[in-house]
């Protein structure tokens, strides 16, 4: 998702608060007819008619043909309006009335209103593109508030369900809100919901309480407030998740293999399951998970059964003070898992903004019990220790850039193995955004004697002296052309037991892509240096020349790869792919597969797969259905994802390689399938009109 | 209608009579002077400088003036005039009676009050045969609180008829006529035992009837 944009459920959300707020400076004024008589009825409206009568025994008052009254903001049309009562304490009633009103036009079965308020039954509504019913609506003439009570409101793209909304100045509030993209029959496929919504329209951004998301029965807490708008909707996820975890031969972690997991299974407010089973292929040990998550204020806890082994998690803050917070954590992570922990821990921490500098600094203190488990053996004891750290930086500028310095420092205290470790730790940074120019240059420096007797996954720091740089560079050269080029540098001057010391990364890569009659070519370079420059045999070291015809679901590919190192030298890729979907009743199929030309152009030997898949689309009434896999080099994904509007992005699970993200939710209208991204899931929610059968 | 007067002066009271035409208004008129009266034989006129009282014995007419001139049957102008009928109490500056045709025309501050009804307009001529009064405007009602252009009274039914550029007002409502003018009917109901009106711009095709000489 392009960041700033806003994800087209939002938008239409959005639209429909604008429309409900900017409807209340000019509601559609229903047109009197020609030759219509007028009558004022006090400060609270005029009406207009062709005919009129009076019955002065019942104090009634009838107005028919063409009838339209308008007040404050709100209009209403009607055959027939009867206007009981001589004086303030008159009553209007009136029967397939057409109200209009802050942008929306409803039509009740039966409305009556008096000085105070106007009360419609069986409300349709239709306004800016947004239809739907209310069971009932009150507009309260001395607020203008306008409450609606059992609403059921859809879009082009979506539906809006709640027990109540009401709109009050710049806020519309839905109670009870329920949002979805299907429009089925039946129970739809997802469907956000919460206690209540607020639509800020001002703010262009919707605060949901007590959020959940109901994916197939399945209920996904939000948390207790949560604000939707472009960068939240990230943090949304599917209950349902397809991983694939290979053991990581670099680190001796072992992989899970291909697993299901339903992420979160909702058992109670704040609690929550996560379940499933891994190592559903041959190549891995099948194993279960089970584990208990919650959340209540401060505290946080995780428990069961992981893959790896027992897993206990616990963690409690609370904020003592506005700059001070405190709270314990208890971590048990049984063998077989990566950290091997059993720890207690105390911790506090005073935080301050600084916002002259534009930055902030912090104090921390930790008093821990901690036990590991790391190959070279057990290690247990007490650690006590304080650091703290600080940011500024200098204002940002989009000609200048802005520069930024982090420094930091930490003593930490093992009484039990009479140890000391220190670290001294600094980074400065440069970022400049200009137009198609993104460049970042940092250096960071630490300082430290590794005294601490426990791993790097728990606290032990090693020295570092690491220069990094990226230069990007976008844009469109020419209409129809798009074209990028990107450098990236990293140069370690000290090694340690992660990286060795040397030109650890030095990557050049650019792409140039022609729009033609439906067709994306894109033709790309990847440089890969480090190797080359600085081989110290595990470096890569190789140039890749790639091209990429794309058009809809329709892929062809071409690659050619010429590595240097590490290995022999030579070429070691000449592939040819294509995906090509094929429309079949009901679902889309859409094949893919990767032959590799290599081994014959070297050796004369046949060409080998170098990849395959298969990728489903299954309309539904809320979006396709995707499901796939690749195997890619050996390198195997799988994905689950919904395309809430065909051809455009969807919400979905997508599996990724180890430590990447493997569940995301996708949302943006030109987002390419969900992608794996290191630290984090790209997602959100989409909109769109979806045809086909209900799921 | 009039055919001749025959006028009996005893102690200042003159009776101006028409036999044989009993029925017809202003046929029957007994006059009061309240002053001097004089003759002017050559041209038939009765003054009455110092004003005086006229009764109409068949319709109950009675009109009370500053200042009259009248010719017997054939008319009657009167000056700062009061007249009392089946229409109401009507104030005026001048009036004249068209004894032949039975017609009344007033004007100059000229004010009516009938029943519940208290209006004030320009002009006003009543037809006594048909008992149908037109006040042009502008006319303006107290009570109820109503203008127009011009006003029809049924003096028999009390009914009315607002016609071009209206306005009604009763508590917190207004009716205003649609633009280039309208029509509205008061309608005048006993509610309670007391007289209201009802208003409706549909007009009864008996009302139109009522006043069709007037509305052509």
């Amino acid at each position: 998702m392009a960041a700033g944009r806003i994800p087209p459920l939002l938008r239409a959300l959005l639209a429909l608060a604008l429309s409900l707020l900017a409807g209340g400076m000019a509601a559609a004024q229903c047109a009197p007819a020609k030759g219509a008589t007028e009558l004022s009825i006090g400060n609270f409206a005029t009406a207009t008619f062709l005919e009129l009568k009076t019955d002065a025994s019942h104090d009634q008052v009838d107005l028919y043909g063409k009838v339209c009254v308008s007040g404050r903001g709100w209009t209403l049309a009607a055959d027939v309006v009867k206007v009981a009562g001589a004086n303030a304490d008159f009553r209007i009633t009136a029967q397939r009335a057409t109200v209009t009103v802050r942008g929306w036009t409803a039509r009740a079965a039966s409305l009556t209103a008096d000085s105070s308020q106007l009360t419609l039954q069986q409300v349709m509504l239709t306004g800016h593109g947004v239809d739907g019913r209310a069971a009932s609506a009150v507009l309260d003439l001395s607020s203008g508030e306008l409450r609606l009570g059992a609403i059921d409101l859809h879009g082009a793209a979506f539906y809006l369900s709640g027990d109540s909304a009401t709109l009050a100045g710049d806020q519309v509030t839905v109670a009870g809100p329920g949002i979805t993209t299907c429009h089925c029959a039946g129970p739809p496929l997802y469907r956000v919901s919460g206690a209540s919504a607020r639509l800020d329209a001002r703010a262009e951004k919707v605060v949901l309480s007590d959020g959940q998301v109901t994916v197939m029965g399945v209920h996904v807490p939000l948390g207790t407030t949560v604000t939707i708008d472009a960068q939240t909707l990230k943090s949304l996820a599917l209950p349902l998740s397809i991983e694939y975890l290979p053991s990581d031969a670099a680190s001796g972690e072992a992989g899970t293999g291909l697993g299901v997991i339903l992420t979160h299974l909702g058992l109670a407010p704040g609690v929550y399951a996560r379940v499933g089973a891994t190592g559903l292929d041959a190549d891995y040990p099948l194993a279960s998970e089970a584990l208990l998550k919650g959340q209540a204020g401060g505290t946080s806890f995780t428990f069961g059964k992981a893959p790896g082994g027992m897993r206990f998690v616990e963690r409690s803050d609370q904020a003592l003070t506005p700059w001070l917070d405190a709270g314990f954590d208890t971590r048990v992570l049984e063998p077989g898992n990566r950290d091997r922990l059993r720890e207690g821990a105390l911790h506090a921490r005073a935080h301050t903004a600084v916002p002259a500098l534009r930055g902030n600094a912090s104090l921390d203190a930790v008093a821990a019990a901690s036990a590991q488990s790391p190959g070279s053996g057990p290690v247990a004891g007490a650690r006590l220790g304080i650091s703290g750290s600080a940011l500024v930086a200098s204002a940002a500028d989009a000609t200048w850039g802005q520069a930024q310095l982090r420094v930091g420092a930490s003593l930490t205290g093992y009484p039990d193995q009479r140890a000391v470790q220190w670290g001294v730790r600094a980074e400065p940074s440069y970022l400049l955004d200009a137009g198609p120019l993104s460049l970042r240059l940092a250096y960071l420096t630490r300082f430290t004697n590794s005294g601490s007797p426990f791993t790097t996954s728990l606290d032990r720091l090693e020295p570092a002296q690491r220069a990094s740089g990226r230069l990007s560079l976008s844009g469109a050269p020419a209409p129809g052309w798009r074209a990028s080029a990107k450098v990236s540098a990293q140069y370690d001057l000290v090694g340690n037991s992660t990286v060795a010391a040397g030109l650890n990364r030095l990557n050049v890569s650019g792409s140039l892509t022609r729009s033609l009659r439906g067709w994306d070519l894109t033709g790309s370079v990847d440089a890969v240096l480090a190797g080359v420059l600085a081989p110290n045999g595990d470096r890569d070291g190789y140039l890749q020349l790639g091209l990429d015809a794309h058009s809809g679901e329709l892929a062809l590919g071409a690659r050619a790869r010429y590595r240097v190192a590490p290995g022999p030298q030579g070429l070691d890729l000449l592939q040819v792919s294509a995906a090509v979907p094929l429309q079949l009743p009901g679902v889309v199929v859409r094949p893919y597969l990767a032959v590799d030309f290599a081994p014959t152009v070297a050796g004369g030997a046949l060409p080998a797969i170098s990849g395959h898949g298969l990728d489903l689309t299954i309309p539904s009434c809320c979006g396709a259905i995707k499901i796939g896999y690749r195997d890619q080099d050996g390198t195997i994904s799988v994905s689950l994802a919904l395309d809430l509007k065909t051809g455009a992005s969807s919400v979905g699970a997508v599996s990724c390689p180890s430590g990447t993200a493997a569940t995301t939710i996708v949302a943006d209208a030109a987002a390419t399938p969900p992608v794996c991204a290191a630290g984090g899931a790209g997602a959100g929610i989409m909109t769109g009109a979806a045809t086909g059968p209900p799921l | 209608m009039l055919r001749a007067l025959s006028v009996l002066a005893v102690g200042g009271l003159a009776t101006i009579g028409l036999a044989g035409a009993a029925s017809a208004p202003f046929a029957a008129l007994t006059v009061t002077p309240a002053g001097s009266q004089s003759y002017d034989i050559s041209t038939g006129i009765t003054s009455l400088p110092q004003g005086g009282t006229i009764f109409d014995r068949d319709t109950g007419v009675s009109l009370e003036a500053k200042r009259i001139t009248y010719v017997d049957g054939s008319y009657i102008d009167g000056e700062t005039v009061t007249v009392t009928g089946a229409f109401g109490t009507l104030s005026a500056d001048k009036l004249h009676i068209d004894v032949r045709g039975g017609a009344l025309i007033a004007s100059g501050h000229l004010t009516l009050t009938r029943g519940v009804l208290s209006l004030s307009a320009a002009k006003l001529h009543y037809d006594a045969n048909r008992q149908v009064a037109d006040f042009t405007g502008p006319v303006r009602g107290s009570s109820p609180d109503f203008s127009a252009d011009r006003l029809l009274l049924d003096a028999d039914s009390g009914n009315v008829l607002l016609l071009g550029d209206y306005r009604f007002s009763e508590g917190p409502f207004t009716l205003r006529a649609p633009e280039g003018g309208g029509r509205l009917e008061l309608t005048l109901h006993q509610v309670d035992g007391a007289p209201v009106y009802d208003a409706a711009t549909q007009i009864p095709a008996a009302l139109l009837a009522r006043f069709a000489h007037e509305l052509n």
